[in-house]
């Protein structure tokens, strides 16, 4: 089955390289969204279906870690698998992104392979 | 004190070059700082506090990062006043800052990173006493051009004595 994948990042260039990364992978993907923040994010949550969400940590508005956990507050939202990309790779912090919810994690910098690594671990 | 080996240091800023940029820069010297570094053009700073607090700021000419945006999205070097320049200067400071303070918050120390602020041109102000301790990495991008990494540390950095890896371009570090 493809799967809708929605990126939340602050930076552009961030959303552009997971982007690209994302389709340098075999994942069967249908759509990508993207969101600035997570706000946007929920909002991009409640008018589509989505499988898989890359999220950073650092944002304004709604941060990661907040997202996650609006996420998992969400009964209908159970089935969505999270993946934290982000530059806060203490143990402490990952840590926290998983007790909120987070399925995964990946610390930048990353390749292309270490994204390929969580994500197809994720969708087996 | 917190320290730091000078090839991590290394390690960790060639690291983001080489995975987000496909290039690997020369890294020319470790130093401490006694004044603040001058924006070359374009600078990224990042805070961080908590446990360890100080601030990482990463400053280069708009033409090297134009020509880094482009390399980071993998497209020609974009407009030097492009929006998507100050995206990519933000993250790249953020992913260095990042991996300094991984090296600096050992153990579990922990301390949060700011968003990152980009300036262009002019100055920038800190909000960190003088005493703060002050190292500045310099490094050159392929095509020779600068680019400049500054810690400023409420914590004193310290430096190992592990030298680096054969192949790295430096020379010795203050202490």
């Amino acid at each position: 089955m493809a799967i809708n994948v929605l990126i939340v990042d602050d930076s552009s260039t961030m959303r552009k390289i997971v982007q690209r990364n994302l389709k340098q992978t075999r994942l069967d993907i249908a759509e990508i969204f993207q969101a600035g923040d997570g706000q946007e994010g929920l909002a991009v949550l409640q008018a589509q279906q989505v499988h898989l969400i890359l999220s950073d940590w650092n944002m304004p508005n709604l941060d990661g870690l907040g997202f996650v956990q609006a996420v998992r507050a969400n009964t209908a939202w159970d089935h969505i698998q999270i993946v934290m990309i982000t530059t806060e790779g203490g143990e402490a912090k990952v840590q926290e992104a998983i007790g909120a919810g987070a399925n995964g994690y990946v610390k930048k910098p990353f390749t292309a392979d270490d994204l390929e690594a969580q994500l197809t671990s994720r969708a087996a | 004190m917190a320290t730091v080996t000078a090839p991590d240091l290394y390690r960790a800023v060639s690291g983001i070059f080489q995975s987000m940029l496909g290039v690997q820069p020369h890294l020319h010297a470790l130093a401490r700082a006694h004044a603040p570094l001058v924006n070359q053009g374009i600078a990224a700073i990042v805070g961080y506090g908590g446990e360890r607090e100080g601030s990482v700021i990463f400053s280069c000419t708009t033409d090297l990062a134009a020509k880094l945006a482009g390399l980071m999205l993998m497209e020609e070097p974009l407009p030097q006043e492009d929006d998507a320049v100050d995206d990519a200067m933000g993250e790249i400071g953020n992913m260095i800052a990042g991996s300094i303070k991984s090296l600096v918050c050992v153990g579990k120390t922990e301390a949060q990173l700011t968003l990152p602020v980009v300036v262009r041109q002019g100055g920038y102000h800190l909000p960190h006493p003088s005493s703060y301790d002050r190292w500045r990495l310099t490094c050159t991008h392929a095509d020779g051009l600068p680019f400049y990494v500054e810690m400023v540390s409420r914590e004193p950095l310290a430096w190992g004595d592990e030298r680096p890896a054969a192949g790295a371009t430096i020379f010795p570090l203050g202490r």
